[in-house]
């Protein structure tokens, strides 16, 4: 048998595992990383303060970082390892803040938390492609109709509502994660 | 799309197939109301430009390397090749 071999690189980053998934979340701490997007930080914890009571878990901590076109800072991620077991993030509902969101969640599974990350439903694909970009194809996701700016408090809690299964499902491992987009030759 | 003096040899990705390799990162895009203009400049070269519509915001744009890096990712998965590709976003202009 011959093998042939190429010198051809692939593109992209070296595949990498989600943090482990606990079966229950009774007496876990839930983080929210707020991005200060509109109304980012208000649903994705009512979505927390939702799980947490169907669960038996706590919302522990609920912390914003500068700007949603960056990074958490390390003293964010720093917070968040210390006192969360399970964090929601996001919001995923533009093009630079879905990026960074789904860097953060990578990052933040990288170091054992759970990490759901929260998008609208227009930006739920490019959260997918840039999680695979960043090796975790697999990342957790959560989509929400939005859009997040402009809607009222009743609106907000009523997509809230309609995540808190899908989320308690990704925190536990129960459903699967978005498979990754392949291109369409 | 637009194609350029090196038109691609018949056994190389045709324009359709660049073009939907390409869509999912133009949807994206287009969700911040900009939209990507996909010019050919060879067999496995491509230039995308990244043109604002009216509604854009400018802080909302895909950073520029992701980009790149997705569009190289999605060219690669239709033909492994070392593509060539160029990103020019609506500052350059």
């Amino acid at each position: 048998m011959i093998e042939i071999l190429s010198p051809e690189g692939r593109v992209g980053t070296a595949a990498k595992e989600l943090a482990p998934s606990p079966a229950l979340l009774a007496g876990l701490r839930i983080a929210v990383l707020d991005n200060l997007k509109p109304h980012a930080g208000y649903i994705q914890g009512a979505i927390a303060r939702l799980v947490a009571e169907r669960t038996g878990a706590t919302v522990t901590l609920e912390i914003a970082k500068t700007s949603a076109a960056l990074p958490a800072e390390p003293e964010v991620v720093a917070r968040l390892r210390a006192e969360a077991d399970l964090v929601v993030t996001g919001s995923a509902d533009c093009g630079s803040c879905t990026s960074w969101s789904a860097y953060d969640t990578v990052e933040l599974e990288q170091l054992g938390l759970p990490t759901v990350l929260l998008a609208t439903a227009g930006f739920t694909e490019l959260a997918e492609q840039v999680s695979a970009l960043y090796g975790l194809p697999q990342a957790r996701i959560v989509t929400v109709p939005g859009p997040l700016g402009g809607s009222t408090d009743a609106q907000l809690d009523a997509m809230a509502a309609n995540a808190v299964e899908r989320t308690l499902a990704l925190f536990t491992g129960a459903a699967p994660a978005a498979p990754a987009q392949e291109p369409r030759a | 799309m637009t194609t350029g003096p090196e038109a691609p040899a018949a056994a190389d990705p045709t324009d359709d197939a660049v073009a939907a390799a390409l869509a999912p990162l133009a949807n994206g895009l287009a969700a911040d109301d900009y939209r990507l203009d996909i010019t050919r400049t060879g067999p496995y070269a491509v230039t995308l430009a990244v043109v604002a519509g009216p509604a854009a915001c400018a802080d909302c744009l895909v950073p520029r390397d992701i980009t790149r890096r997705m569009a190289e990712q999605r060219l690669t998965a239709i033909r492994r090749a070392p593509w060539e590709v160029d990103v020019r976003y609506p500052a350059d202009a």
